[in-house]
């Protein structure tokens, strides 16, 4: 259970983090 | 472990101060008293102890809320703007992402608590005496667990061998 509450938490973190990555590198990309 | 820690609180260090993050000494000097802290009990005893636990738990708490201050730092400076250049920003992203990685396999490691050997021999601690001595009169007029599994394997290979047509004899095959 706690093992898996922190899997949620760091695929939360992970996931928003390169979201934001991403989207700065299309809009890098675009220009 | 601890250069690990170490390495984590640089890597955030670095990635707070690219993203101005202020002030940006807070969490790295948190990070490394409970760090300097942990290694001062490790080195006076052998088995980690409560302190200890507890202490690299509160290490690797200040390291999890850093990173979601400088996610929110990051996110801020994409949307909103700051000092950084595009490419200076997609860096610093990325080294986010990495300490992040980083700080959630040292989480891992300490809930882990040195594996399931370990666990095992918590576990069996935290029985109470008379349900283990109860376990043990049950046991004694049986066969060891492992007797009993390699009889199940053998009788396994053997039903295998039976329904196998490779393995019978030639005179089967033919007929």
């Amino acid at each position: 259970m706690r093992a898996k509450l922190v899997m949620g938490a760091e695929n939360l973190l992970a996931f928003a983090t390169l979201a934001v990555v991403v989207a700065r590198a299309v809009n890098i990309a675009h220009g | 472990v601890f250069v690990a820690a170490l390495l984590i609180i640089v890597g955030q260090a670095w990635v707070a101060h690219s993203l101005a993050l202020r002030p940006v000494w807070v969490f790295p000097l948190i990070s490394t008293v409970l760090l300097v802290a942990s290694i001062a009990i490790y080195e006076r005893s052998e088995t980690p102890g409560a302190v200890a636990r507890a202490l690299s738990r509160a290490l690797i708490g200040v390291l999890v809320i850093a990173n979601a201050a400088s996610l929110v730092a990051l996110v801020h400076g994409v949307f909103v703007g700051s000092a950084l250049g595009p490419p200076g920003l997609l860096v610093a992203g990325l080294a986010l992402w990495i300490v992040n990685l980083a700080v959630f396999a040292l989480l891992y490691w300490e809930l882990d608590g040195g594996g399931p050997r370990v666990a095992g021999r918590r576990l069996r601690g935290a029985l109470p005496r008379s349900r283990l001595s109860a376990a043990a009169g049950r046991s004694a007029g049986h066969r060891p667990a492992d007797l009993e599994a390699e009889l199940l394997r053998l009788r396994l290979r053997l039903a295998h061998q039976r329904r196998s047509p490779s393995r019978r004899p030639t005179s089967c095959r033919i007929r």
